[in-house]
C-alpha cells in the first residue's frame, strides 16, 4: 500500500491532482491543533486570524488537518456533557485498570501506514465563536466594537464595498466607528432573515432558528429582509423582529436590553417559562418548568456567569421548587 | 490485482483454520465465557482480515492474533462500562427526554470514540481538554481550576487536539 493519496477536483484548491503524504498530514495536524489552541484563546487577535487563514491556504495538507480538528470538536459536540463526563472522566485510569487485569502490557503500537483518503473541503469555519455561557470581545479594524453573547458564531468580511459582519448564530453588540474618509464604505449585518445596516450606532442583533431580533441602543440602523419588500428605519430604544418575508410591528425595547453586556440578565415580568429559556442560552443541559408555574411573572437581575445561582434565586423568591436529574435536566415545579 | 488477492485469501483461510480454535480457548479463559469469546474470535479475524499486515511473512501467527484480540477485548470491556454508566445517567430522566434507541447508538458510539481519543492523554492534559471541550470552560477558567498558567493551557490544548487527531487518522487508516 502507498503513503500517497490522490484525488481529482474535490477540493477547493482547483483541478489539480492533490497528493498529501501522511507525513504532511502528520505534520499539518500539529500545526492545525496549535492554530486551534490559539484561536481558542482569550488573547486570540485579528492577526492570529488571519495568520491562520494564510495558513490555510498554503498547502493542500493544512485544510484536511483542520478539518480533523473539526471533527474532533464534533465528536466532543455530539454527546450531553453531563453524559459524557462521568462516563468518560476515568476513561484512561479503567483502562490502564483493565489491561492490568487482563496481564496486558501496554506497548505503543506504530501507526499503520495506510493510504490517506482526501476528502472535500466542507467550507471554513466561522471566524469568531463563542462556547455556551462564553462571552468574546473585539475590536474591528476601524476601531469599531463587536461582543459575541453566548453560543455565537460571526464572520468578519471588511471588503473595498463594505464592512460586512455575518452572524450564522447566536447574538451580538455592536458599536460602530466612522470609516476612514476616503472608503466611506457601509456597515451591514447579515443574517439568514436579510441585513441591517447601521447609521453610526450601537446596536444589537440575535437569530435564532425563526428570526431575526434587532435592538436599537444608540442612533438608527435600517432592516431589509431578504425577500425584499418593505424596508424599516429603527431608532433608540426600539426593537423589532424579522424574517426573511416580513418585519413585526417596532415596539419599545425594555430598558434591560442589552444587560447581557454586563454578564447579568436582567427583567421585569417575565414569565418564568420565557425566562428559563432566556437563562438556558448561558448554560449546557435542559430546563424546564411545569404548566402550573409557567406564567409565573418573576422580575430581577440573575448572573448569567452562575446560572445555577440564578435557579437557586427563583426558587427562593417564589414558590417552586427544582428538581434534577444527572445534573443536566433541570425541571422547575410548583410548591 | 487478482494473483496477490487471491494468495491474501489463502494465507487468511490458513490462519483461521489453523488457529481459531486456539484463539476460542484462549479468550474464553480469559472472559470466562463462551458467547463473548466466539464473538471476539470472529471480530478478531474480522479486524485481521482488514489490516495490511503481510500475513503470508508472520512468524507467529497466535502471537498477532493475541495481540488484536487483546485490543478488541479491552473495547468490549470499555464499551460495557461506557454503556452501563450511560444507562444509569438516562434512567434517573423522565420519559418525555429519553432519547430514542437509535441516539443512544449514537451516543454510546460516539463515548467510544472519544473514550479512545482521550486514553493517551497525561491526566493534567486530558482534564484540560475536558473543560474547554466537554464544559465549555474559558481558558482563564481552566487555567484557575488546574493552577496553571494561560500558556500551560495553550500547551495542553494544542497537544490534546494534535493527540486525538492522530488517534482518528490511525483508526480510518486501519478501517
Amino acid at each position: 500500500m502507498t503513503d500517497v493519496a490522490h484525488n481529482k477536483s474535490e477540493t477547493a484548491f482547483g483541478d489539480a491532482v492533490k497528493t498529501v503524504s501522511q507525513d504532511e498530514l502528520k505534520r499539518a495536524i500539529r500545526a492545525a491543533a496549535r492554530w486551534y489552541a490559539v484561536l481558542q484563546s482569550p488573547s486570540v487577535t485579528p492577526a492570529d486570524h488571519q495568520g491562520w487563514q494564510a495558513w490555510m491556504l498554503q498547502h493542500a495538507s493544512h485544510p484536511l488537518a483542520w478539518r480533523e480538528v473539526e471533527q474532533v470538536q464534533a465528536s466532543f459536540s455530539r454527546v450531553p456533557g453531563e453524559i459524557a463526563l462521568p462516563a468518560l472522566r476515568d476513561a484512561a485510569i479503567s483502562r490502564r485498570e483493565l489491561l492490568r487485569r487482563l496481564g496486558i502490557v501496554v506497548v505503543a503500537t506504530p501507526m499503520a501506514a495506510t493510504a490517506w483518503r482526501l476528502k472535500p473541503w466542507l467550507g471554513w469555519q466561522a471566524e469568531y465563536t463563542t462556547g455556551t455561557g462564553e462571552q468574546h470581545s473585539l475590536t474591528l479594524v476601524d476601531g469599531g466594537k463587536l461582543i459575541l453573547n453566548t453560543a455565537s458564531a460571526v464572520d468578519v468580511d471588511y471588503s473595498a464595498d463594505a464592512r460586512l459582519i455575518q452572524l450564522y448564530r447566536g447574538e451580538i453588540y455592536i458599536e460602530t466607528a466612522p470609516d476612514s474618509p476616503a472608503q466611506n464604505r457601509p456597515f451591514l449585518v447579515a443574517t439568514p432573515h436579510g441585513s441591517i445596516q447601521a447609521l453610526g450606532t450601537r446596536f444589537i442583533v440575535s437569530l435564532d432558528g425563526h428570526h431575526t431580533t434587532v435592538t436599537v441602543l444608540e442612533k438608527i440602523v435600517r432592516i431589509s429582509p431578504t425577500a425584499g419588500g418593505e424596508q424599516r428605519d429603527l431608532e433608540s430604544g426600539q426593537q423589532l423582529r424579522f424574517t426573511s418575508h416580513s418585519i413585526a410591528p417596532t415596539v419599545s425595547a425594555g430598558s434591560y436590553a442589552g444587560s447581557w453586556l454586563n454578564r447579568s440578565l436582567t427583567v421585569v415580568d417575565m414569565p418564568l417559562r420565557e425566562l428559563l429559556a432566556e437563562l438556558s442560552r448561558y448554560r449546557r443541559g435542559i430546563l424546564s418548568c411545569s404548566d402550573d408555574v409557567a406564567g409565573l411573572k418573576i422580575s430581577g437581575a440573575f448572573p448569567l456567569d452562575d446560572t445555577d445561582r440564578a435557579l437557586d434565586a427563583i426558587t427562593r423568591a417564589f414558590p417552586v421548587q427544582e428538581r434534577r436529574w444527572a445534573g443536566y435536566w433541570v425541571r422547575l415545579t410548583g410548591v | 490485482m487478482p494473483g496477490i488477492q487471491l494468495v491474501y485469501q489463502t494465507d487468511i483461510h490458513a490462519l483461521y483454520s489453523e488457529h481459531h480454535g486456539w484463539l476460542k480457548g484462549w479468550l474464553r479463559g480469559r472472559l470466562g465465557n463462551l458467547m463473548d469469546a466466539e464473538d471476539l474470535v470472529q471480530d478478531t479475524f474480522v479486524r485481521v482480515i482488514h489490516s495490511t499486515q503481510d500475513l503470508s511473512g508472520l512468524r507467529e501467527p497466535r502471537r498477532f492474533l493475541v495481540t488484536v484480540a487483546r485490543g478488541l477485548t479491552v473495547d468490549l470491556f470499555r464499551r460495557r462500562s461506557l454503556e452501563r454508566q450511560y444507562l444509569e445517567a438516562l434512567a434517573s430522566l423522565p420519559e418525555p427526554l429519553l432519547p430514542s434507541e437509535e441516539e443512544r447508538a449514537v451516543t454510546l458510539e460516539t463515548l467510544m470514540e472519544l473514550d479512545g481519543m482521550l486514553a493517551g492523554l497525561g491526566a493534567r492534559v486530558r482534564e484540560a481538554f475536558f473543560l474547554s471541550q466537554i464544559e465549555g470552560l474559558t481558558y482563564w477558567r481552566i487555567a484557575e481550576t488546574l493552577g496553571v498558567s494561560l500558556r500551560t493551557v495553550k500547551n495542553y490544548m494544542a497537544k490534546a487536539m494534535e493527540h486525538c487527531c492522530l488517534y482518528r487518522l490511525e483508526r480510518m487508516g486501519c478501517d
